[in-house]
């Protein structure tokens, strides 16, 4: 059975998550520091399959902006996945580049800049779990 | 005269009619059919996926008695129960002299041709030539047919189940222990629960494998791979087939990986699903024109063996009698294979059933 049951629930707990990030010191040192490539408005975007759903990540002000749902927006990068995948990368049990061997994770657009800020990532796996504690969804986190 | 299903425009149904079946020439059998299996790739044909020579007459997974037999044909005579052998090795061609009768040159031509070896046909229709699909033409009363088309079987053995022998059988199994060589111990995926796919599930189980995975999207037919060896089931309607097979492999993926659907992206999931120097098998038939998209950073860095199965490599002669008796001995499940059987005049309802995905194999019985 899929990890999230509805496009609505994925939006509320990933889509949540993603927005608690965008208000860290990190994301905002990260915003200030990329550079969006010609004809992009968006850095990345997450197709999700199983519940569909997608989610983008967009700047306002120097500020990182979650949109859940459709957009008219430009991604520069864009992750397509099942949720059950994606929820296991945030949780930092996928191996990106075997995920990516195995086509669990398709990628468009410059992998290198994601490369880049998967260091990074580190501090934000354990953060996802006890966001997912934090809101009494420790069912997701077996 | 015989009772045939013929095929005159990609996407129409079959239609029932009378034809001429010519004496069999030299090096020829005629073969009064008892029971021939609705297969998908005679389902291509029909949808027009797999292009061939119209008018044909569909049907290759055919089992029959002896009718008659042409000058110098030494190895049946009249009165013997036989498998139809859709892949005729000629025995001369480069191929069957490596051993792979499967590849064979000239079995592949009359695949395309739709005729027998001389370019003509046995089957006439309103005094037109009609071609025989996999030179076997098994949805007919009677056929004609090369005599290496015909492989004599064992007698006591009712004529549904050796049909299908002649391909669902010999294909799946035959990708298991031919192909993959399926070890002791080993784990195994198999997408696709059809006619192919749970030979491929029994024929694993029969090489001793640990784990066989099951993949489909049909919760019943799930349920029946267990009667056949597998051991675990995964509905990809519900799951992601590849993740789930990486978490009941510890992360690994599988030894060996087989694909029974003939979809592109089924093909890139069993490869993706398969360990690092596993083996991944493609046995589904994909249109001629489609292609499958896979990592290009794996093939060299998880050193995959990505192949193919024919017929499961098999060798006709040899292993048509060899699958008849494992079936006797009580190793070797036929009877659940079969969904349903059609008459001839039912064949549109079989093909109906087959498209629906919801039945594994449907077979006609020929009257006597």
């Amino acid at each position: 059975m899929p990890v999230f049951q509805s496009e609505q629930e994925l939006y509320d707990v990933l889509g949540r998550f993603f927005e608690r990030v965008a208000e860290t010191e990190e994301s905002k040192e990260l915003i200030a520091s990329t550079e969006l490539g010609p004809g992009y408005d968006a850095f990345v975007q997450y197709i999700f399959h199983k519940p569909e759903a997608k989610i983008t990540w967009t700047a306002e002000n120097g500020v990182l902006k979650i949109v859940c749902g459709e957009t008219d927006l430009r991604p520069e990068l864009v992750f397509e996945q099942t949720a059950d995948v994606g929820h296991k990368f945030w949780l930092g049990k996928l191996d990106l580049q075997q995920a990516l061997a195995r086509q669990q994770i398709k990628v468009q657009g410059p992998l290198v800049n994601a490369l880049k800020v998967l260091p990074q990532l580190d501090a934000i796996y354990p953060a996802y779990r006890d966001y997912l504690q934090e809101i009494g969804r420790d069912d997701l986190l077996r | 005269m015989a009772k045939a299903a013929i095929l005159h425009r990609y996407g129409g149904s079959l239609s029932i009619e009378d034809v001429d079946v010519a004496a069999p020439k030299r090096g020829e059998v005629k073969v009064k059919l008892k029971a021939a299996g609705l297969c998908h790739s005679d389902w291509h044909v029909i949808d027009g996926t797999l292009p061939l020579p119209l008018p044909i007459v569909l049907g290759h997974e055919g089992a029959g008695i002896v009718e008659e037999v042409g000058e110098g044909v030494t190895s049946v005579q009249v009165g013997d129960h036989v498998v139809l052998n859709w892949v005729p090795a000629c025995g001369r061609c480069r191929y069957c002299q490596m051993g792979r009768r499967d590849l064979c040159e000239e079995a592949a031509r009359l695949t395309a041709t739709g005729t027998m070896p001389d370019g003509t046909t046995r089957f006439l229709w309103q005094g037109k030539p009609v071609y025989q699909f996999l030179t076997t033409g098994a949805f007919s009363e009677y056929t004609v047919v090369p005599e290496q088309a015909v492989i004599p079987i064992r007698r006591d053995v009712p004529f549904e189940l050796v049909a299908l022998i002649g391909c669902s059988v010999i294909t799946g199994v035959g990708a298991a222990i031919h192909t993959a060589q399926v070890r002791p111990g080993s784990t195994v995926a198999v997408i696709g629960a059809g006619g192919v796919g749970f030979n491929i599930i029994q024929g694993a189980a029969l090489a001793g494998a640990k784990h066989v995975i099951a993949i489909d999207i049909v919760e019943e037919k799930l349920a029946m791979t267990k009667t056949f060896g597998a051991t675990h089931t995964v509905n990809a309607r519900e799951d992601d087939a590849v993740s789930a097979v990486l978490d009941l492999t510890d992360g690994l993926g599988v030894d060996y990986a087989f694909e029974a659907i003939g979809r592109p992206e089924t093909m890139a999931d069993a490869y993706n699903m398969t360990r690092k120097g596993g083996m991944t098998v493609i046995v589904g038939i994909a249109a001629p024109h489609e292609t499958v998209e896979i990592n290009a950073f794996s093939l060299p860095s998880q050193s995959k063996t990505l192949t193919g199965s024919w017929l499961g490599q098999g060798n006709p002669p040899v292993d048509y009698p060899k699958l008849l008796d494992l079936y006797a001995a009580g190793k070797l499940k036929l009877e659940p294979l079969i969904s349903a059987v059609y008459s001839l005049e039912q064949i549109n309802d079989g093909f109906a059933a087959l498209k629906s995905g919801q039945t594994i194999r449907g077979v006609i019985r020929f009257d006597d």
